[in-house]
């Protein structure tokens, strides 16, 4: 099978994504629900608002862990390649 | 769980609605990263690729799922704020205008004095309070308020509730078992279900749990006090979808109202012109056929009255017992005066709408002549109101009819005046003046609805065969509020056929004069009123006396003797038999 791989451009993603999970993770979403919750108290309303905030902060730890995951294995991956590619400039040099 | 006054004024709902907003923004922002999430088409290529481009489409649809279900929250939150306000104005309006009252209201949304507030709410019980007055009218509207308005915000707290409970539940509530797991994780799919994908907009949203159920069996007052607390999108949408019942509906703003007749009324036309094209060339008569002539006439007669003015609004239209009709001369909701015309024998929607609407106009025009001498800017407005089957010479004899059409006078009344106390709580607009003018068997009719203590201000009675009562003071709404009006050479006024002549000495109206005259205010000259049929002439002393009660200024009123030729006629036969 035939790798086509630019090691440098896998890095860049691993960081970008590794940016973008801390960005997932300044989002207020769940603050936000449990503030909305705060302003109607005594309500059915409220007491939906904080379970929802629950669930979503549940999926929202779980995305941001698999985007770090993600994100590191890219960054892995990438150093690797450029492992094989400088053993192969190794078994290959002196020419 | 039980919704208080306490608990609907303790919601931010400015606060909540910018958390909305927020919730909105963290969704697009989700949707971005989304979108940024790596897929590589060119630059790696090989089964590791295509591992990881796999991951991460997973990973795409689960951002996709949380950001569908944080704009859900949103919207749901946005909803039900906009369905909150008008609720929460309504407690607010309610408690103010109880409190200028010297009331307060309890907890559970009851109206009572300050000090009886708590011990009324422990037991359960309404309005415990005697009070009169305005001070009376103003608790039992704030009351009506508060309770429609209490009703709404929890009807709105449990509809909403359960449609966030409904948009958050497509997470799955995780553990996070394997936290701290290497790539790749474990792989869940998630699927949002389309019966919780919510419409986009928070209209469509809204119509998850409005718009709220019409009152069955409520008072105008009450009507008048949902109507008030529901959201502009489900008042249009009730118009919309249910013009018939929300024409109809007691208590209800006249412009409202009128909206619904006339999408009524274009409808039924379409309907009866539809049937009758198809009827063309049939040999037999249908049934159907014959009912759609009929409507076609009555509503050709109510579109042509509606068309002569496109001020006139029409206030009802009711198809049951042959066809029934109001239509007002100016604005009723603004109206500081109102007249209700309340016709006679043999007065139809289709042979007689115009005319009733002409005496309407007539006496609001001369009202409006007098407003502009004593008290300029007061708004008046009259209805010509055929909102009973009126008797034929074969049942004219019965007063049969006037007590039903009495029954449903003063439930008209009632939505007259209950739209109006509820539109003025906690403003300093005052009340509504409502003035009740009977001709004929129409004055029987309005006898009887006075009977049922309908919120009119002042009588008028015209040509009146007799009222079902044999003093004034019977039906006298206050103090000297009763008038009557007779014709010179008028038979039917002098009849008594159903109690005490009105006009007579004995039943103590005050008594209107219609011979003509000068007018003592504008100086000009009135005309005399002959007959049974002349009391609406424009520029006539009976109408411009009329005009005078409308607008409240009875003491510019002409008043004289009512002895006609009936009562001198009934004078001697009473000679006679003694």
């Amino acid at each position: 099978m035939r790798v086509v791989v630019q090691p440098a451009e896998l890095d860049a993603t691993a960081s970008r994504i590794a940016a973008d999970a801390a960005l997932l993770d300044a989002l207020l979403v769940v603050a936000r629900l449990e503030a909305a919750a705060a302003a109607m108290p005594g309500t059915q309303l409220a007491a939906a608002a904080r379970t929802a905030a629950e669930r979503l902060r549940v999926a929202l730890f779980d995305v941001r862990l698999r985007m770090a995951a993600g994100g590191r294995a890219l960054a892995t991956a990438a150093e690797r390649y450029e492992l094989v590619d400088r053993q192969a400039l190794r078994t290959r040099w002196p020419p | 769980m039980t919704m208080t006054v306490d608990v609907v004024l303790g919601c931010s709902v400015d606060e909540v609605e910018s958390v909305a907003v927020g919730l909105r923004a963290d969704a697009r922002a989700i949707d971005t990263i989304g979108e940024r999430l790596p897929f590589f088409p060119t630059s790696w290529t090989g089964a590791a690729a295509d591992a990881a481009a796999g991951r991460f489409e997973e990973l795409q649809s689960l951002l996709a799922a949380i950001s569908g279900v944080v704009t859900g929250c949103a919207q749901v939150l946005f909803a039900a704020m906009t369905s909150l306000r008008p609720a929460r104005d309504g407690i607010v309006r309610a408690a103010r205008c109880a409190g200028t009252a010297g009331l307060q209201l309890s907890p559970e949304g009851l109206v009572a004095l300050p000090q009886t507030a708590t011990a009324t709410a422990a037991a359960g019980a309404g309005v415990l309070v005697a009070l009169s007055g305005e001070r009376s009218l103003a608790a039992a509207a704030a009351a009506a308020l508060a309770r429609a308005a209490l009703g709404a915000a929890a009807e709105v707290d449990a509809d909403a509730a359960l449609a966030l409970a409904r948009a958050s539940d497509v997470l799955p509530v995780l553990a996070v078992p394997w936290l701290g797991a290497a790539w790749p994780l474990p792989p869940w799919q998630v699927v949002v279900p389309p019966a919780v994908c919510l419409p986009a907009g928070v209209g469509g949203l809204a119509a998850i749990w409005l718009p709220a159920q019409i009152p069955a069996d409520a008072s105008p007052l009450d009507v008048a006090a949902w109507w008030s607390v529901l959201p502009p999108a489900a008042q249009a949408t009730l118009v919309g979808d249910q013009p018939d019942r929300i024409g109809l509906l007691e208590g209800l703003p006249a412009q409202v109202r009128h909206d619904a007749n006339v999408a009524v009324l274009a409808r039924e036309l379409a309907l009866a012109q539809a049937v009758l094209l198809r009827a063309q060339g049939q040999r037999r008569l249908h049934r159907s056929t014959i009912e759609a002539a009929q409507r076609l006439g009555l509503l050709l007669a109510v579109r042509r009255v509606l068309l002569a003015d496109p001020a006139r609004r029409l206030v009802s239209l009711d198809f049951s017992e042959g066809g029934l009709a109001a239509v007002a001369v100016g604005d009723v909701d603004a109206a500081t005066d109102v007249a209700v015309v309340v016709p006679g024998l043999n007065q139809s929607v289709v042979g007689d709408l115009d005319t009733v609407v002409v005496a309407a106009d007539n006496i609001r025009s001369a009202a409006i002549g007098l407003t502009q001498y004593i008290a300029p800017g007061r708004a008046v407005a009259a209805i010509a109101w055929i909102g009973y089957r009126t008797p034929t010479f074969a049942t004219v004899a019965s007063d049969h009819r006037a007590k039903v059409g009495g029954r449903r006078f003063a439930s008209f009344a009632a939505g007259l005046d209950g739209a109006r106390e509820i539109s003025r709580l906690g403003t300093p607009a005052a009340p509504l003046h409502l003035t009740a003018v009977g001709y004929s068997y129409g004055s029987t009719v309005v006898g009887y609805a006075m009977r049922h203590r309908p919120p009119v201000d002042d009588v008028v009675f015209l040509g009146s065969p007799g009222v079902g009562a044999d003093k004034a003071g019977d039906i006298d709404p206050g103090g000297g509020h009763v008038f009557v009006g007779e014709a010179r050479d008028d038979p039917i006024a002098d009849l008594s056929w159903f109690g005490t002549d009105p006009s007579s000495s004995h039943f103590g109206a005050r008594a209107l004069q219609t011979d003509g005259g000068i007018d003592a205010v504008t100086g000009a000259p009135l005309r005399a009123s002959y007959g049974h049929f002349q009391y609406f002439d424009s520029g006539t002393e009976s109408v411009r006396n009329v005009a005078a009660v409308t607008v409240g200024a009875p003491q510019l009123a002409t008043y004289g003797d009512m002895s006609g030729a009936g009562d001198q006629f009934v004078g001697g036969m009473d000679v006679l038999i003694r």
